[in-house]
């Protein structure tokens, strides 16, 4: 699958150039801070936005939004409770799923949710239930089993484990983990917790002001940055984002991290540095001074 | 936990608030102290009663909730008196920084109308002093930010002009609400480096409410660990982050250390956090370690070092 999407409002374009490809039942994780495009990049995958330009192609063709392709992409939102119709048992909610998809015959979507259910470690008696009546970390069990309701190729994750307790994360980032292995689910993990991606991501992209600056391996990315951008991300050093004036606003055709970087050199506020065959979008890469600024919290020993 | 002279001091705090099947008690038991220029974090999952606990020695309870507690007392005054009491001291000696910035604001009023409130209330009057509270922290587009609405700043501006509104009333006491819970970890860094600037210049201690362990830790000089409505362990924030000895603190700390580590699968905790219930151990229904005894007997707070308390029936398993 590849996208290339161009989103534009009338003051500015969010997604950039975007091109990303997805092996069948690879997990992609897509990281970078508040307003860099992640989640706009998820929805658009899954529909919910139209790009501007660019195609989405599944399996070989172009996906067209309304179409029964879009069974094939299913989407885990942060926020479990806000996800569900209060008035609805969530029972109801996944076999509302395999009805509009018509899944399997009308007799046999009980079985297909009670199976469901098990599969994501829940009983019957919780698909009987109200959304109030789960804890957030049941209910994203509730909405892991409705993605996986219409036996999709692809779901998009928007930090699915973030609005959850410490206590619950690992249960549910093993979860994700097991259903990829047992279902062959494909997977975008969008993630500010680096530490999550690196557990569950055979490849990482770093988005930043809506493109990506940098593709690879988890150890390659988070272990071995090239981009000045995920060096400092990676280090969780600072930066002030609210000092300048958004380069989105600006002029397109320079990189974007330019005003920030600590290597820019006269053509990177010239030239935009693409997305290179070695998943890099820069133009100095290496020998240059780290970045400057402070960390992040320290991780608990 | 005995200081010398608490600047707050609470025994057998209590917040009950009204259910579908009538009042429950979802926080018991509470005994804190805090001394001046000291930070005490709160930490607890969901539904543990931090929350509970910080709004109810502010009075910012919600309608229908009530508090009993057997001492209450701050900086020698008998909080329990009620609004009367509580009502002088929220917003000069009582300051709050809260989860949600973008809903502690008036959305129809620019920076500048909030700062000004504030700096008249502590009778300030000077033309800069609203930029100047605002450089003070990190704010470095002063007038800028003072002529925007809320809507138009981050989430990440908006906690720091909070804080910036709280450092110039200079309370002696701020509840800490998940302050970072919404931004991003480098901004979060600079939000806590922030508070703590704050203490060191002012002296005022901080309640920290959180679910961040290592957030708790960079910050906090002791911690309490809340499950089901009671703090289970206080101690040092070294003591109980890194050396726990609760089986949910332990648990907790585990599943952390599995993620850093780069186990192939991780560390779970068994369970979901749960409602208080009434009899036997809070941490019952998810304790590996549970038997008879922690069914019929909810075990004490008991000191393991004359600064670190447990409560807990199987201190060594």
């Amino acid at each position: 699958m590849s996208l290339a999407s161009r989103w534009r409002t009338p003051r500015m374009r969010i997604l950039d150039a975007v091109s990303l490809s997805l092996a069948p039942g690879e997990i992609v994780g897509l990281v970078g801070e508040s307003g860099s495009g992640k989640t706009t990049l998820g929805l658009t995958l899954v529909g919910r936005h139209r790009p501007t330009q660019g195609t989405i192609h599944l399996g070989g063709s172009p996906v067209a939004l309304g179409t029964p392709a879009q069974r094939r992409l299913q989407m885990v939102f942060q926020d479990p409770l806000a996800s569900f119709n209060p008035r609805r048992r969530v029972g109801d909610a996944v076999r509302l799923a395999l009805d509009v998809h018509r899944i399997g015959p009308p007799s046999a979507r009980g079985d297909i949710v009670q199976a469901l259910f098990s599969q994501v470690g829940l009983s019957s008696e919780h698909a009987a239930r109200f959304p109030h009546a789960l804890s957030g970390g049941q209910l994203q069990r509730v909405a892991l089993a409705r993605a996986l309701a219409t036996r999709p190729d692809f779901i998009v994750a928007d930090e699915p484990v973030s609005k959850l307790d410490v206590s619950v994360r690992a249960q549910i980032l093993n979860l994700v983990r097991r259903m990829n292995a047992e279902t062959g689910v494909g997977l975008l993990f969008i993630t500010h917790d680096l530490a999550a991606a690196q557990f569950l991501c055979h490849r990482i992209a770093v988005m930043y002001l809506g493109r990506i600056v940098e593709l690879g391996t988890p150890d390659a990315v988070l272990g071995r940055p090239r981009h000045p951008y995920t060096a400092r991300l990676v280090a969780g050093t600072a930066y002030d984002g609210a000092a300048g004036m958004d380069p989105r606003l600006g002029a397109r055709e320079a990189c974007f991290y330019a005003s920030a970087c600590s290597r820019r050199l006269p053509r990177c506020t010239q030239e935009r540095p693409p997305l290179d065959e070695t998943g890099l979008a820069c133009f100095h890469p290496k020998d240059l001074p780290p970045e400057p600024g402070r960390a992040a919290i320290p991780a608990l020993a | 936990m005995t200081i010398a002279t608490p600047l707050l001091s609470v025994a057998d705090l209590a917040v009950t608030v009204p259910g579908p099947s009538g009042p429950w008690t979802a926080v018991a038991g509470i005994d804190l102290a805090l001394a001046r220029g000291e930070t005490l974090g709160l930490i607890g999952e969901s539904g543990s009663g931090k929350t509970l606990t910080g709004l109810a020695l502010l009075g910012l309870l919600p309608s229908g909730a009530r508090v009993t507690a057997r001492r209450l007392t701050f900086d020698g005054q008998d909080l329990r008196g009620g609004e009367p009491v509580l009502a002088p001291l929220r917003g000069r000696r009582l300051g709050m920084i809260v989860q949600d910035p973008v809903g502690a604001f008036n959305p129809a009023k620019r920076i500048g109308w909030h700062m000004r409130a504030v700096l008249r209330r502590r009778g300030d009057r000077r033309p800069d002093a609203a930029a100047c509270w605002l450089s003070a922290v990190g704010v470095r587009a002063a007038e800028r930010v003072l002529a925007a609405y809320p809507h138009q700043l981050s989430g990440g501006m908006l906690q720091r002009v909070l804080i910036a509104m709280v450092g110039a009333l200079e309370p002696d006491l701020i509840v800490a609400d998940e302050p970072t819970t919404n931004l991003d970890a480098v901004v979060a860094r600079q939000i806590l480096d922030l508070i703590r600037e704050q203490q060191n210049r002012t002296g005022c201690a901080v309640l920290f409410v959180t679910h961040d362990l290592a957030a708790a830790r960079h910050l906090c000089d002791r911690v309490a660990v809340m499950v089901a409505g009671t703090i289970v362990e206080i101690g040092p924030a070294s003591a109980v982050l890194e050396a726990p000895r609760h089986p949910y603190t332990r648990g907790l700390i585990a599943t952390v250390r599995s993620l850093a580590a780069r186990d192939p699968i991780l560390v779970e905790m068994v369970g979901e956090p749960g409602r208080r219930e009434t009899g036997g151990c809070p941490f019952l229904s998810r304790c590996p370690h549970a038997d008879p005894l922690c069914r019929s007997d909810p075990p004490g707070l008991s000191a393991l070092r004359p600064d670190h308390f447990l409560r807990c029936h199987h201190p060594d398993v």
